[in-house]
């Protein structure tokens, strides 16, 4: 036995709902030893040593916060660069606002330059449209932010890169360079404005080893702090494998496994890709890199898809279509081929996750489903439709009968269904996006997840929450589907104990409870003392993981 | 067949930018290609352009070409007899992507195993999706090194181009497949009659200076899709092709000594519309090493050649071009023997 640390606090939330509250919690050897009073815990504190560490005195403790589905892999780079676009994009700190000018757009790479130190590191900005926002950039207007570090600037659509002229430099392009789209300006020098494809490929080369490095490592680094300043202790990345499997593995592995990584990251292997590569070994495969998981990180399961994107309007419904008479995309597998396809895992053991967007595609999916379970039943699969934006009440109902269970991203309520009732979907699929009420009055166990970063809503569990018990649209005042509300409690068990069920993990992680692992969110306000339509505002300290404290 | 949907441009930013970075983690920093040696050929076009029939074409009639083939949908294709006995070309599948996630990774490590293979291909096609500016994907393929562009080939529907280009959900999407095209298919003109005028305008309003090659059932050479590579295009295409609405002729010219580089210079640059492709080795009089001259309609390059390109001190070009434009052609050949 070791060293007993204890940590009163203002509240300690456990989401056991046998002991649901407590004054203090006891951790020894980086898992929750104990939950309850100082006085409470005397049987074990007259036995072994302890400490009490008020860090936590006046915050309050709960489970870390658990988002069951993002995409670091693809975010960890993407959120590296600096975003001059002029509409909305996922940015480091939620929804990076547009910029409508192009003194904005400067402002922006003014801001960017002051904020980095070392006069010599790169910038990279991405999203100009130079059609709404004043033009092109061009090289001597970027030198004027910065004649010592490389700034390179891509546009929105993939036409346009603008480089200053340490980028230039760095991009191994000279005055003397003869390539079709690399302008210049009337007197001949280079303007640094390279123009389609060959120019492009000239400009973008010279980025591919930096590009390289923000999305690795440094990346994966950047996307667990923005995890963390969340309250995040898991996450999982969905579509795992989908590039290079090795290669995404090593950059996992050397990053998540380090001791200072701040979170415990899921890997979903995307069923496609293995498929690909292994044909009807896939199963196997999987299964053989199965024992390289560890608490720290994990191989979870494996992934299909069935539609396209709620926000990008490409997820399938039923009749009658989208208002325009259009409907969306069908994903990599053709739906009849679906339970063919995911027989070998759903024999195997292995959990299925499907992403299913649309009424139609969850049709598709839960008829993949009912035909698993009639070639071989099965309880307590865990089959997890994903996403599951546009639903019937009667599809909470029959995932229910067959057992399964749901991963709802339901920031769309707040951030999304006024503009899809008039683009894409109309009034009633729209307000009734992501409806939580129903799969709780059907007994589904569900978790909230935000897609991060592939989709418009920022990471943060406590916003979901928010939303679900809310369902507040954009406007700050109407509410949508007021019947597809949940309370509290149960929102905060689709951010911990039931987001570590879609997971396969509730028997270690989700709750304060003796054996499980020390992983706390550590929240300056009480989600239970303060007004329901604050619950996202909560400021939050850091986290906990495996017992070792990470202040945001 | 689905309808298409605005995700793919709203999204394609995103799309570039991650496509990248799959393809900067993935392509290795040394490649057994060499740097631009593996000629890529980008086929676009909207749904039902004909695509996939020019493909099967492609890879039935490869005349002599090793090439490799990479689909979005494999199961379109008909592998047939002929092509499996030849063994000469190679398809590869893509993984489909939707809106919320790409081909690119899929696209990169498929090019990089082209590129580390033992024997390389004379040429890559790479299929773009039907709902995307291919743009997109062929900045994410040059990521490779190993890789030159050689060329956008979009295919464009006759009977359909006229709606399409006006249609508010579609136009944006199908002119920036036009505007990215250095050769444009018009297919299907033997279903539009008379209307093959409205449907030609159409596609010169988006694409005034591209050369358009007119067919039915996808029939073009493989000389004009993917540049000349084997000593067969010129006289191939010198017969002239029956059942080809458009017909092509080729004219082959050869020099001895040095040429003039700027007047040279100046004169490729200047060749007509009706030219298709040209392929040429030139030894010129401000250069050191011999020059590879490569054309695909408005589009030129002129690179030093690799070592033992040129066999000998004979400078050549081959131009291929419209036989219906012929005399503008022969004139320019003119100006560039006499250059």
């Amino acid at each position: 036995m070791k060293h007993i640390t204890v940590y009163p606090a203002r509240r300690v939330i456990t989401m056991d709902p046998g002991r649901p509250f407590a004054e203090a919690v006891a951790v020894m050897d980086g898992r929750v030893l104990s939950t309850g009073t100082i006085e409470t815990m005397q049987p074990w504190l007259e036995r072994y040593p302890h400490t009490i560490d008020d860090t936590f005195r006046d915050l309050v403790i709960m489970p870390g916060l658990i988002d069951p589905h993002t995409h670091f892999t693809h975010s960890a780079g993407y959120l590296a660069l600096h975003y001059i676009g002029p509409i909305p994009s996922p940015g480091p700190n939620g929804i990076n606002p547009p910029l409508k000018t192009r003194q904005e757009v400067i402002d922006k790479l003014k801001a960017a330059d002051a904020a980095e130190k070392d006069p010599t590191a790169p910038i990279v900005a991405w999203g100009l449209d130079p059609a709404a926002q004043g033009g092109n950039l061009h090289r001597d207007e970027l030198d004027q932010i910065s004649k010592t570090r490389p700034i390179f600037c891509i546009s929105y659509a993939p036409h346009f890169s603008y480089l200053n002229t340490p980028a230039l430099k760095h991009s191994n392009v000279t005055e003397s360079t003869n390539v079709h789209g690399v302008q210049r300006y009337p007197d001949g020098r280079l303007s640094g404005v390279f123009v389609e494809i060959e120019a492009n490929r000239l400009a973008l080369g010279g980025m591919r080893g930096l590009i390289a490095k923000l999305g690795g490592a440094e990346g994966l680094r950047r996307m667990g702090k923005i995890a963390q300043e969340a309250g995040v202790t898991t996450s999982a990345e969905l579509i795992f494998g989908m590039g290079d499997f090795e290669i995404e593995w090593n950059m996992y592995s050397s990053t998540v496994n380090e001791e200072s990584y701040p979170l415990r990251m899921g890997l979903v292997t995307l069923e496609n890709a293995i498929h690909h590569k292994h044909g009807a070994k896939a199963v196997d495969f999987l299964l053989s890199v199965m024992p390289r998981s560890n608490d720290k990180l994990f191989f979870h399961g494996v992934k299909f898809l069935s539609d396209g994107s709620f926000p990008a309007m490409s997820l399938r419904v039923n009749f009658p279509g989208y208002l325009d008479g259009s409907n969306g995309l069908r994903n990599d597998i053709p739906w009849d081929e679906l339970p063919e396809r995911m027989l070998p895992f759903w024999k195997a053991g292995v959990q299925i996750h499907c992403h299913a967007n649309g009424d139609e595609a969850v049709d598709a999916s839960l008829n993949a489903l009912a035909k698993l379970q009639a070639m071989q039943p099965r309880f307590d699969h865990r089959f997890t439709l994903e996403h599951y934006c546009i639903s019937r009440p009667d599809q909470a109902r029959r995932l229910k009968a067959l057992g399964g269970a749901a991963s709802v991203n339901n920031y769309f309520v707040h951030y999304r269904s006024q503009l899809h009732a008039r683009e894409g979907f109309g009034p009633d699929r729209s307000e009734a996006v992501a409806r939580l009420g129903s799969l709780e009055r059907e007994g589904v166990i569900f978790a909230l997840h935000s897609d991060y970063s592939l989709v418009l809503v920022p990471l943060h569990p406590l916003t979901a929450a928010w939303a679900a018990i809310n369902r507040i649209a954009l406007d700050g005042k109407t509410v949508q589907a007021p019947g597809e509300r949940i309370g509290l409690e149960r929102a905060l068990r689709a951010i911990t104990i039931d987001a570590a069920y879609v997971l396969g993990l509730d028997d270690k992680l989700g709750s304060l409870e003796t054996g499980k692992f020390a992983d706390f969110a550590i929240l300056k306000d009480d989600p239970f003392s303060v007004d329901v339509m604050a619950l996202k505002d909560i400021p939050i300290w850091g986290t906990v993981l495996n017992g070792r404290l990470q202040p945001a | 067949m689905d309808r298409p949907t605005l995700a793919a441009p709203l999204d394609a930013g995103f799309t570039l930018l991650t496509g990248l970075m799959d393809a900067a983690r993935i392509i290795p920093d040394r490649l057994k290609a060499k740097d631009n040696s593996l000629p890529l050929t980008i086929l676009s076009g909207f749904l039902g352009a004909g695509k996939t029939t020019l493909v099967n074409r492609l890879l039935t009639e490869p005349e002599g070409r090793r090439i490799v083939v990479l689909v979005n949908d494999f199961g379109s294709l008909d592998i047939d007899a002929r092509l499996i006995r030849s063994r000469s070309s190679t398809t590869i599948s893509l993984a489909n992507g939707c809106a919320c996630c790409t081909v690119a990774g899929d696209l990169s490590r498929a090019l990089v195993e082209i590129a580390q293979s033992e024997a390389l291909p004379d040429a890559i096609l790479l299929e773009a999706s039907g709902l995307a500016d291919p743009r997109g994907i062929a900045q994410v393929a040059l990521a490779n090194p190993a890789l030159r562009l050689d060329g956008i080939v979009t295919m464009v529907d006759a009977e359909t181009v006229v709606q399409y280009a006006q249609e508010p959900e579609i136009a944006a999407l199908f002119t920036s497949q036009v505007s990215a095209a250095d050769l444009l298919i018009l297919n299907k003109v033997d279903l539009v009659g008379d209307a093959i005028a409205g449907a030609r305008a159409a596609v010169a309003a988006l694409a005034a200076d591209k050369p358009v090659i007119q067919t039915a059932q996808a029939s073009v050479p493989p000389a004009i899709v993917f540049g000349i590579t084997t000593p067969h295009d010129a006289g191939i295409l010198g017969r002239g092709e029956a059942g080809h609405p458009d017909a092509f002729r080729s004219w082959n010219l050869t020099w001895t000594g040095q040429l003039p580089g700027a007047a040279l210079r100046k004169a490729l640059s200047s060749l007509p519309h009706g030219v298709l492709r040209a392929k040429g080795i030139l030894h010129l009089d401000d250069e050191e090493a011999p020059h590879v001259y490569q054309r695909v309609g408005q589009r030129w390059s002129l690179r030093p050649a690799e070592p033992g390109v040129a066999a000998d001190a004979l400078s050549r070009l081959v131009i291929i071009g419209h036989r219906g434009e012929a005399e503008e052609i022969s004139a320019a050949v003119e100006r560039l023997k006499n250059a």
